[in-house]
């Protein structure tokens, strides 16, 4: 459930300084008339780096903000979700249960850090783990409702969207299938004599 | 899940004013039913308001487009079809007792018949006679309502249009509304809920206006070639009682089958009118409900019959259209409560 992508993200403003002084011009006036607008932020995430302003606005609309209080939780284990969340400000814990029973893996995400992608993919989706927030925290969430409406009203905003999520995932399959290696690497050294 | 104080407090809030907004509805009819009739148009229109803004039309314009569409395609039919059907009425009205007088002779041959045949007497002379008469009455009851309904019709046609013109303009603003006072513990629920619902109410709208077109426009052509009086009438008839399930197609056949009689007697017009209302209901039930409707709806058809019972004995005729989805939202919120209640959480 962390952001894998979201590492890159960093260097976004050195990024910018490359563009051309028009197209730079052009990003800063139609999105919004606020500095910390959703549009902006999410020009901030590598993981929509392929999304035009434009586009990023209309995703925008669709997005639902949400105010979490200190310790507050955003969904338990087992909860049936439906929202993919992206950290707009504040710090969110999540636990996952770890297979061997020797202790919960626990990630601490923060801003421009995502969790819950798997909600918008899944039929029935039951959370993996349990989501609380460590600090107060302004969460921006996507919900299958808006994905259905999103996919019939900008087919093509939709498909860039499902193919961010997809990203997600596949990075997530093979750092898995990474760790699997390892880990059969380390059972073969431990068996041989 | 232990919940904050202030949590529970938002959560007894949200629940108690979107059950006091639906106690709200049920008491004021006049009120509910313009708003109920233009929430369900609105669920048919409201896709083509995105449609048009991709033609780079902005939001305010693809409304009113929209809204411009509705208005000829109800107002136009309205005032063409209103003066037809209450002439259809009128005349029906004042046919009904030729068809008491017709049943009444239908009686006594048959009593008569049996009488010389089998030597049974009747001794409840009157008995069938009162029957006829109370039917005969409550027909003149509704058929003289049909005006007055009409009426209702001509009224609804100046406010239904105005809420479905707020409900297409402001339904972003109002969902935002409802979803941002939602509690965070409840909002993927209630969310996934919100849309399950309207996304079966707005297909179920959908299956049932074809399935009641298609029952409508048999009837009406079959009544047409069958040369039977009234023949808009009983298919707009046949049409609305096919709202109601099950119930509703036997309801829509008995004045038509009643008018029959009296107009053909037993003879081979009076069966075509039969087998016309058979093989409609058939095709209906056989190909049309099967493919359309139930598989929207998925419900038991016992919790169907009851909940349409229960609808007509607490909302009367209303209560038996609005039933269906009713039990279907009742349905979506027992699920959810199952699935928390009585699901087994491995901490």
């Amino acid at each position: 459930m962390s952001s894998f992508e979201s590492k890159g993200s960093k260097n976004i403003d050195a990024e910018k300084m490359r563009i051309p002084m028009l197209k730079y011009l052009w990003q800063a006036g139609p999105l919004s008339r606020s500095k910390y607008s959703i549009p902006k932020f999410f020009r901030q995430l590598e993981i929509l780096r392929h999304f035009s302003d434009w586009e990023l606005k209309i995703l925008s609309s669709f997005m639902h903000k949400r105010s979490f209080k200190q310790n507050e939780v955003i969904f338990d284990k087992d909860d049936i979700g439906i929202g993919f969340y992206f950290i707009y400000s504040g710090k969110v814990e999540v636990i996952e249960d770890s297979l061997n029973q020797s202790g919960n893996m626990v990630s601490i995400l923060d801003r421009f850090s995502f969790f819950g992608e798997e909600a918008l993919l899944q039929e029935n989706c039951l959370r993996s783990g349990k989501a609380t927030t460590l600090l107060p925290s302004e969460l921006i969430g996507i919900f299958k409702p808006d994905l259905f409406e999103l996919i019939k009203d900008y087919p093509v905003i939709a498909t860039k969207m499902l193919q961010a999520v997809s990203v997600i995932l596949a990075n997530k399959i093979q750092h898995l299938s990474f760790e699997v290696r390892e880990l059969k690497e380390k059972l073969a050294q431990y068996e041989s004599p | 899940m232990n919940l904050p104080k202030r949590e529970h407090l938002k959560i007894i809030f949200f629940i108690t004013l979107f059950l006091g907004m639906i106690a709200a509805l049920f008491s004021l009819p006049r009120l509910a039913i313009p708003i109920g009739v233009a929430y369900i148009v609105y669920l048919v229109f409201r896709p083509l308001v995105p449609f048009l803004m991709k033609f780079k039309l902005n939001r305010n314009t693809s409304v009113t487009v929209v809204f411009g569409m509705f208005l000829f395609l109800s107002i136009f039919p309205v005032i063409k079809v209103v003066p037809t059907i209450t002439q259809e009425a009128e005349r029906l009205r004042s046919f009904l007792p030729r068809v008491e007088t017709y049943l009444k002779e239908g009686y006594k041959d048959v009593k008569s018949q049996i009488e010389v045949k089998f030597g049974l007497k009747f001794e409840q002379e009157e008995f069938p006679i009162e029957v006829l008469k109370m039917g005969t009455n409550t027909s003149k009851v509704v058929l003289m309502s049909i005006p007055k309904y009409l009426g209702n019709l001509l009224e609804w046609t100046l406010v239904i249009p105005f809420f479905l013109f707020f409900m297409l303009k402001d339904d972003a603003q109002f969902r935002r509304f409802i979803l941002g006072i939602t509690p965070n513990s409840i909002f993927e629920r209630f969310y996934n809920l919100h849309h399950q619902f309207n996304k079966n109410l707005g297909d179920y709208i959908f299956a049932k206006f074809i399935e009641a077109s298609i029952i409508g426009v048999i009837i009406t052509s079959g009544l047409l070639i069958i040369d039977l009086n009234f023949a808009f009438l009983f298919g707009l008839i046949a049409a609305i009682t096919n709202i109601i399930p099950y119930v509703g197609p036997l309801l829509g056949a008995i004045p038509a089958i009643v008018v029959a009689y009296a107009e053909f007697e037993f003879t081979s017009s009076f069966w075509a009118v039969g087998v016309l209302f058979f093989v409609a209901n058939t095709i209906d039930l056989a190909i049309v409900f099967p493919l359309l409707v139930s598989k929207i709806v998925n419900l038991h058809p016992v919790v169907v019959v009851v909940s349409v019972i229960l609808g007509s004995q607490l909302f009367g005729l209303i209560g038996m259209i609005v039933s269906i989805p009713a039990a279907v939202a009742v349905k979506l919120i027992l699920q959810e409560l199952i699935s928390e209640l009585y699901e087994t959480r491995d901490y």
